[in-house]
Formats: C-alpha cells, sequence, structure tokens
C-alpha cells in the first residue's frame, strides 16, 4: 500500500490505474511533508498507522485490469465538429484543436515509414502503455502532420523510448522540462524543418506539428495529465511543441550530428530534456578584437548556463544546451574558437561555488560544474542573425541523468519524392 | 458519420487477481520503502513506531529508492520487486513530497 501526499493523490490513482491495481490502498496525508514542522510530520504519521493497519488488514482480494494487449480501438461520431469535442472532452487534446484521426489520415502517414503498423516503439512512461507505430501515427495525424513529417516523429519517440532519456522521470518531474527536438542532416530541407529566424516560434508548421506530435503521444500513449501525472509545477510553452532544426549551412563549426558521431549526410533527430529558452544578450563591442568578442560571448554564455536558477549546477549532471546565433557562432570563429573550445570554456566557468549552492538548498551532489564533462554541453547555431543566442538548462536528474538521444530518421523511399 | 482512432493506443484486455491483504500481528515484517525525496524516511520511521506501538512484535524493513538505485517516479522493476515481496508480509511505500 502508498502513503500518498495530498497534492499527489491524483497521479498515485493514475498510476495505480495504469499498471492495473486501481484498487491498491492509499493513505493520504497532508502535503508536504518534506519540509513540514516537526510537529506535523509526527501528527500525520501518527493519523496514518490506525488507518494503514485498517487499509491492510480490511482490503479484499480484488480484480485488476493489467492489459495483455492493447489494439487501437475506434470510435464514430456524427461528424468532424463532433470527433473533435469528443476528443477534447476525453483529454486527448493539447488544449487546441487537433486533427480528427481518420483511418486515411493515419494510412497516409504510416506509407512514410518503413515499419509495421503493429511494431512496438516502446512502453511510454508514466503509463507504461506501449507506442506502437499506429498509435504514434495517431497522434501525429492529431497534430496535424503531414505524411513528411512522420519519419522525423517517430525517431523523436524512439529516442524519448531510450531508456537513457528517463522518460518516466521527466514527464513527472515537478521540474519545469520539455524534450527539444533538434533536427540534422537532410531531412530538415526535405520535411521543411526550420532553422532560421523564429525557429522555435510559430509560423513553421513542421516544427509546430512535429514537436506537437511528439508532446500528444507523450500524453496520450504516456498518459501525462497536468496535476495529475505530469507534475511540472508551471510548465512551460515548449510543451506544446519544442523543435526545430539545425543551420548546419549557417554554422562555421561541424554539425552537432557530426559531433555526436554520424556522418554528416546522415538524418536525424536529437532530443533531450529542457527549459524554456533563457535568451542570452551579447552586444559586440567596437574596441574589442576577435578574441575579445568571443570571449564575451563566451563570459555571457556562462553566466547564463552556470546559474543557481537551474538544475545543471546543483546535479552537476545533463546535457545543456547552447544555440548560437549564426552571427555570434562566426564570431567565435574568428576568435579562434571550434565546437571543443567553446564547449571547454564553458564547462570551466558556467559554475557556482559550491557552497553557496549547499547554502540555498541544503545539498549539491555535484561540485557546482553544469555537466559531468565538456562534451556533454551540445552547442548547436539556429535562428536569426543578431545580438541573442539562446541557452536551455536541462532537468539533469534521473538515473541517467536525462542524457540527450541521437536517433536516426528512417522513411519510406519516395515519401519526399526520392 | 466520421470514424476515427483512438489516439491512446488502444484499450486493455485481460486481468488477473491481486491480493490486499495481510495478516497482522507478532512476528509480521512490515517493509517500508521511501521514495527519496527529503522527509521521506524519516516520515516513515515515525509511521513504523506507531504502528509498533498499534501493534506489539510486528518487525520492519527498510528501503529507500536511492538504496535501491532508483528515481522516485520510476517502477521498481521486477527483480527488485521479488526480492521486496520476499522480504516482508506487507509493504508501506511513500509517495509524494
Amino acid at each position: 500500500m502508498a502513503i500518498v501526499t495530498e497534492d499527489f493523490e491524483a497521479q498515485a490513482d493514475f498510476v495505480a490505474a495504469s499498471e492495473g491495481m486501481p484498487d491498491v490502498p492509499r493513505v493520504v496525508v497532508p502535503h508536504p511533508i518534506a519540509g513540514a514542522p516537526d510537529d506535523a510530520v509526527r501528527h500525520a504519521a501518527a493519523a496514518a498507522a490506525p488507518e494503514i493497519l485498517r487499509r491492510l488488514t480490511d482490503s479484499e482480494a480484488a480484480v485488476g485490469t493489467v492489459a495483455a494487449r492493447r489494439e487501437v480501438s475506434t470510435r464514430t461520431a456524427a461528424d468532424d465538429a463532433t470527433a473533435l469535442d469528443e476528443l477534447h472532452a476525453a483529454g486527448r487534446t493539447d488544449g487546441l484543436p487537433v486533427v480528427v484521426p481518420t483511418r486515411d489520415r493515419v494510412d497516409a502517414l504510416l506509407a512514410a515509414v518503413p515499419f509495421d503498423p503493429a511494431d512496438d516503439l516502446g512502453r511510454v512512461g508514466p503509463s507504461h502503455r506501449r507506442a506502437t507505430v499506429e498509435a504514434v501515427a495517431v497522434n501525429a495525424v492529431m497534430a496535424g502532420c503531414l505524411p513528411g513529417h512522420f519519419p522525423v516523429v517517430v525517431a523523436a519517440v524512439r529516442a524519448v523510448l531510450d531508456p537513457a532519456f528517463d522518460l518516466t522521470e521527466v514527464q513527472s518531474t515537478t521540474h519545469n522540462v520539455a524534450p527539444l527536438i533538434v533536427v540534422h542532416g537532410p531531412v530538415r530541407d526535405l520535411a521543411a524543418v526550420s532553422s532560421g529566424t523564429g525557429a522555435l516560434g510559430p509560423g513553421h508548421r513542421a516544427n509546430a506539428c512535429i514537436g506537437r506530435a511528439l508532446r500528444l503521444v507523450l500524453m496520450n500513449v504516456g498518459g501525462a495529465r497536468p496535476g495529475i501525472s505530469d507534475m511540472a509545477l508551471l510548465g512551460h510553452p515548449g510543451k506544446f511543441t519544442y523543435c526545430l532544426a539545425e543551420a548546419e549551412e549557417e554554422s562555421p563549426f561541424e554539425p552537432m550530428h557530426v559531433a555526436r558521431g554520424l556522418d554528416a549526410s546522415t538524418s536525424a533527430v536529437t532530443v533531450v530534456g529542457c527549459e524554456a529558452p533563457h535568451s542570452v544578450i551579447s552586444v559586440p563591442r567596437p574596441d574589442l578584437g576577435p578574441a575579445g568578442l568571443a570571449d564575451a560571448i563566451l563570459r555571457v554564455l556562462s553566466a547564463g548556463l552556470g546559474t543557481v536558477c537551474a538544475n545543471n549546477v546543483y546535479a552537476g549532471r545533463g546535457n545543456p544546451v547552447v544555440v548560437l546565433n549564426p552571427g555570434h557562432a562566426r564570431l567565435l570563429a574568428a576568435g579562434g574558437h571550434d565546437r571543443a573550445s567553446i564547449q571547454a570554456a564553458l564547462h570551466a566557468h558556467a559554475r557556482a561555488a559550491k557552497d553557496l549552492l549547499v547554502e540555498l538548498a541544503g545539498v549539491a551532489p555535484g561540485d557546482g560544474s553544469i555537466c559531468e564533462a565538456p562534451e556533454d554541453i551540445l552547442v548547436l547555431v539556429a535562428g536569426g542573425d543578431g545580438l541573442y543566442s539562446a541557452v536551455m538548462p536541462t532537468w539533469g536528474a534521473g538515473e541517467h541523468g536525462n542524457r540527450a538521444i541521437t536517433e536516426e530518421v528512417v522513411w519510406t523511399p519516395g515519401t519526399y519524392g526520392d | 458519420m466520421v470514424e476515427y482512432l483512438d489516439a491512446s493506443g488502444g484499450s486493455a484486455s485481460g486481468g488477473e487477481p491481486y491480493a490486499l491483504r495481510a495478516d497482522v500481528g507478532r512476528g509480521t515484517v512490515i517493509g517500508l520503502l521511501a521514495n527519496s525525496f527529503p522527509g521521506s524516511a524519516p516520515f516513515l520511521d515515525l509511521v513504523a513506531d506507531e504502528l509498533g506501538r498499534l501493534v506489539e512484535g510486528v518487525r520492519f524493513e527498510r528501503w529507500t529508492k536511492d538504496d535501491l538505485g532508483l528515481n522516485a517516479s520510476v517502477l521498481v522493476p521486477d527483480p527488485t520487486l521479488d526480492t521486496l515481496v520476499r522480504s516482508c508480509d506487507a509493504l508501506v511505500t511513500a509517495y509524494g513530497h
């Protein structure tokens, strides 16, 4: 049985039901226990104990529903508008209208990937329901995806289902984290994923739909519901959609996926759990030479990353993200930097004093650095030229530190007229 | 009429019974699994003290998710679950903050 703090009661009900054991006894105590005054904690324990005994000894054998097999079922509505209302009412949307997932629409997406619709991509936490390719296609249709977007969606789903991504924890945490999808290689142009001005803003169909499709999979297959199973205290807009391509042609550095071991001609995605972008301003001083300009950019990026506001300095783990605008990237290159030296400089300077972290939080497992090694910092080029780059601190917790995962994109020949 | 597909991946089928009742008395071993959030283990210690006052002779085994190498929100894997089940007659877990 479980002792559940009050604010987590809905999530506990969800997990119990998801695991096919809805009748597991729960005793609810006030929230929070952590940090509560000693007398309140003792009172809660004293109140809980007799109820624990009663629930353990009074319960009868019960039958749970353990999902032995799941098949995508169908529903019928009078028309599209009614179907949309039903989808909203059933909690199957992100709050915005969706495209009704008819068989024809789903089949059109399924034709774009060389997988059987029943192929199992893995269990999606926190519900641990299985993501078949078909189920992903249903959600991708709802997100507004075209067939050409779907291979990217499938790759993103496979990436988050890698155990090292720690998806269940990412879905459940109170941290405001969302999976960021970075698209690499030829599929960027084939699927029209934007890497330029406003790439993380509205107006780019592929960026919007691909990111949204992943979110709908996480909600509908994974069961992540705000305040019930997705406990992010505030969330952030990236939980609607969070997808962009790297501006490889604008970058003076090797593409990020090449740095991660892939060939430049390989199409892939990298997915990592990130906070919302933190804008970082660096105004080029006219009196500085190339080395000074580059140093100034690195100093402000370090300040943005090494903040006591973010998890990375406390955990000392994760893959923090740096998105350089092409102008800042050129200035760094002119100052003699490449990807490795940028990572090394950031790792050296983006940190917080350990004793300050302990003073603020009581605990700090790391040494004040934002990650374990320089190469853990993900650096890519995207956006428009100007004064602003961006950093995205990451969740950095979980069994594996919520590692960034890179997954190849594959598609059915002919999907892109190829 | 519009026929559309279920976004959740389908409906479940099949089921298996599970027992929820335990006899609690002298010699019963109650397991306590803390979730590793601050205060979780000390709270369960207090719960154990109270249960010990209510039922004479009950014994306790204690674990934390950290000790088991697990994050608070991760399900206990089956091999570890088997160990817990073998070690106690009933298990009380901490859930939340």
